[in-house]
């Protein structure tokens, strides 16, 4: 009921609204549905996904296998670092490196430019996958392959095909990002198919054409999705049996050095880069001030938005979870499939979706509030909540589950003393994720934002097309701060509760 | 388990703080105390203005921009599409056309400022439903590294000679104020001549990019040798130290000028915030507001004599400028963007 409320009804009123034929203001360009035009641009958006998805993934690839090479002790901490490249929206890695061109006197934008940024900024998906992949895998098996076969045979052979799930779910993550990513290809100059159905609706305001125009963001995802479910997904989901054990990656001094070093460098070039091209854009300590006290409303704004959205999407995703798990309801795995889809979708289509049921006289206390985008965050970002509450879920053994039923404890005591308990690193790890989407969202706020409430990531892309690049960098470090404290205060708050 | 539960608590009173702070930003806004504005002139300009405001008065304004990608355009039919449930009070547009077309589509409401009285009878609506203000022209940008003083062109027409191939760069035509000079071209030109010079513009391989400062920027850069842009755009981009030179184009006695385009102030129709609404049109149309708009780095040009402003920039009364029928501009308009967005398909 949750999902349907939150999440579905801004599709289901764009639907119904392309039905009845819909709102219709002044539109100087009526598209007619999948035409020549649209066409082009599908298959330029299908293309970009299919490559930054191919080169993230083997970018992630590689990365997380350094991670897994490395002693138990030291993968989690890698792993955490691998996190950290997540504060940095798509949008500011596109900035950064216009900016970095902007200093040699170059100019970069254009398709493969927008390939490389996107895959850049969503590789971490492919290493922590790989990394969660490698540690879940049967070591008996890998040990097996090694001593019959060579180091290079048993990861191609018999390591790869235990990831193979991992790997098939962070190339579909990626492309189904790249695929709806507005900002990069906007910002390097090219026009794809969610350009130029953002254009087109926040334009014109025609709803009807705007929805026609966004049919093919309903049939991707679902077919990417069937995809995942019939390649990866019940692999993917069920982890029990193997539990997190590294499986010893023996290596010459030699491979571990490059192992390190590739892992660094990745890192390097996807956070240690920006940051320093940044703040070397900032320059004087007079930009930050500056930036501070023109956008510390924003700065604000932002972070409180975020976070009640966050913790509003944690709240709603644990009796999500269970039901997923089929603790609750029949039809678990239909809920499943339900949850993954606005994985996919654009701001854009929620932003109008909210628009279409929002803009009205009976609702303007939500319309014309902070309340607008906090529920298009939940609609856009809820499964994001909900996936590691439903992994951690499955992690947890069912006989600590049976005991606490056969000393009695009512389902209440049970949920609160031992599957809430369990499960407070995958809700926190869940906030965390949920925190930076809905801080770093783009499309949908640009619709959606009500007068006086526009949060930081408006204002530094807005802010960046007028020539203020010291003071879009100023924020853009502010952007970048706000996620990474919050990230560093989860993370200590949760070593605190595991050492107690 | 015991210290997990301790977590946990922690996390829930976390859980409920944000609760609260989601219900305070749901707050209504006082009736009295706040402005809501929708502007399309660029925010790193319209910001000062409105801190002014707030400074002046203690009124808060609360402040809604558009994208670059689909400038004016985008805030006028938000506008609209909220016609039967107004969340806005003052809409200051960065031109004049989009105005005429929210006030025949019964958007807006007469309200004449006292401080509109001395600006000139054709730079505000006759009927008192809009006023200009602070204005713009269209110009032409050159990078003087790629084209000398003596062959830089003077028409617009020569823009689509095909001496100029693959030169020009240009904003997408059915945003802004190329929009609108397109418009007005169409107005002046007639059809069969407007469609004539944007068709040849086309062949020329014109360069159609997001906004007047791309198209800037692209000149600046040498990626294009002329853009057209406006003053604001051209301004700034000679005050970052790039090599470009501005032009008024069709200034000789047989040219018709140049397009000028003020900004233009109006009131919402059943506004939540009537009175506070008005207050801030009047200082909108002072001709303080038009002195701090002439010094900013937006230069823009007071639509009013006798204001002071910077010497490099001009002042109207030195520009030919192409004398506008709002309303016959604004007829035109839906056409000409019809025509346009099937020319240049991006």
């Amino acid at each position: 009921m949750i999902i349907t409320l939150m999440v579905l009804a801004p599709l289901g009123a764009l639907i119904i609204s392309s039905i009845s034929g819909g709102q219709n203001t002044q539109n100087a360009s009526r598209q007619t549905f999948l035409g020549t035009q649209q066409l082009v641009l599908l298959g330029r958006s299908v293309l970009l996904a299919v490559m930054a998805g191919a080169g993230g993934t083997m970018a992630g690839l590689v990365v997380g296998y350094a991670v897994a090479s490395r002693p138990a002790n030291v993968q989690r901490r890698m792993a955490i670092g691998l996190m950290l490249p997540f504060s940095i929206p798509p949008f500011v890695q596109a900035l950064v490196w216009i900016m970095l061109a902007q200093m040699f006197g170059l100019s970069v934008h254009g398709f493969f430019a927008t390939v490389l940024v996107l895959a850049g900024s969503f590789w971490p998906i492919a290493a922590l996958l790989t990394w969660i992949g490698l540690r879940q895998s049967a070591v008996n098996g890998i040990e097996a392959a090694r001593m019959g076969e060579s180091r290079l045979r048993a990861f191609t052979r018999i390591e790869l095909g235990l990831i193979r799930p991992h790997l098939v779910t962070a190339f579909l993550v990626i492309a189904l990002f790249s695929f709806s990513d507005y900002g990069v290809p906007s910002l390097f100059r090219i026009n794809t198919y969610p350009v130029y159905v953002f254009s087109q609706f926040a334009a014109f305001y025609d709803l009807h054409s705007g929805v026609m125009a966004s049919w093919p963001y309903l049939l991707l995802p679902l077919v990417a999705s069937w995809i995942w479910y019939r390649k990866a997904g019940v692999r993917f989901i069920q982890s029990r049996g193997f539990g997190f054990r590294s499986c010893p990656r023996v290596f010459s001094p030699v491979f571990r050095s490059i192992w390190v070093l590739t892992y660094w460098a990745a890192i390097l070039v996807t956070l240690g880069l920006p940051l320093t091209v940044l703040a070397i854009k900032a320059g004087h300590f007079q930009t930050y001030w500056t930036a501070w006290q023109t956008a510390k409303g924003q700065i604000g704004m932002s972070a409180m938005i975020a976070a009640a959205s966050a913790t509003l999407m944690a709240l709603m995703a644990f009796p999500l979870a269970l039901g997923i798990q089929g603790r609750f309801a029949k039809g678990s795995q239909l809920l499943n499939l339900a949850s993954i889809l606005p994985i996919a979708l654009p701001g854009t289509l929620f932003g109008m979706g909210e628009i279409y049921l929002w803009n009205r006289t009976q609702t303007h206390w939500i319309y014309g509030s902070a309340t607008v985008v906090i529920f298009l965050y939940i609609a856009r970002f809820l499964p994001f909540a909900l996936r590691p509450q439903v992994v951690g879920l499955a992690q947890i053994e069912e006989g600590l589950l049976d005991a606490s039923r056969l000393s009695e404890r009512s389902s209440f005591n049970t949920t609160w003393r031992i599957i809430l308990p369990l499960l407070s690193a995958s809700i926190m790890a869940g906030w965390a994720l949920a925190f930076m989407l809905s801080l770093q969202e783009l499309t949908g706020t640009l619709l959606v934002v009500p007068p006086g409430m526009e949060t930081l990531a408006v204002r530094i892309y807005t802010l960046y097309h007028y020539g203020a690049g010291q003071l879009v960098a100023a924020l853009a470090l502010f952007l970048v701060a706000l996620s990474g404290l919050m990230f560093a205060v989860l993370t200590i708050f949760h070593q605190w509760i595991q050492r107690r | 388990m015991k210290s997990k539960n301790i977590g946990l608590r922690i996390l829930t009173l976390l859980m409920l703080l944000a609760g609260v702070s989601f219900l305070g930003s749901c707050g209504k806004r006082s009736a009295n105390s706040t402005v809501v504005v929708y502007t399309t002139h660029d925010q790193i300009y319209s910001e000062p203005i409105f801190r002014a405001f707030e400074e002046k008065t203690g009124i808060r304004v609360d402040a809604v921009y558009d994208t670059e990608a689909t400038k004016t355009v985008g805030l006028a039919n938000r506008l609209a599409a909220e016609a039967s449930n107004p969340q806005c009070d003052v809409f200051w547009n960065n031109e004049v056309v989009r105005t005429v077309i929210l006030k025949r589509k019964g958007v807006l409401e007469r309200y004449v400022s006292e401080s509109s009285r001395d600006i000139p009878a054709g730079m505000k609506d006759p009927e008192g439903f809009w006023a200009g203000f602070a204005s713009r022209a269209r110009v032409l940008v050159v990078n003087t590294n790629l084209v000398a003083s003596k062959d830089t062109i003077a028409t617009f027409v020569a823009l689509a000679d095909p001496q100029q191939q693959g030169k020009v760069a240009m904003a997408y035509p059915l945003f802004g104020t190329t929009a609108t000079h397109a418009a007005v071209l169409f107005s002046l030109w007639g059809d069969a001549k407007g469609k004539e010079f944007f068709q040849k513009l086309k062949a020329n391989g014109v360069k159609i990019v997001d906004g007047n400062g791309a198209a800037k920027d692209m000149v600046a850069r040498g990626e294009a040798s002329y853009a057209m842009c406006d003053t604001d755009d051209a301004y700034s981009g000679i005050h970052d130290g790039n090599p470009l030179r501005m032009i008024f184009l069709d200034q000789g006695t047989d040219g018709p000028g140049t397009v000028v385009i003020p900004n233009t102030a109006s009131l919402v129709k059943n506004c939540p915030h009537p009175e506070v609404a008005k207050k801030f049109i009047d200082f909108l149309l002072s001709r303080e507001v038009e002195g701090i708009l002439a010094k900013s780095g937006s230069a823009q040009m007071p639509v009013r004599a006798g204001i002071p402003t910077p010497a490099d920039v001009p002042t109207l009364s030195s520009i030919k400028a192409i004398p506008v029928d709002w309303e016959k501009v604004a007829d035109k308009q839906d056409e000409v963007a019809a025509f346009l967005s099937d020319l240049f398909v991006r």
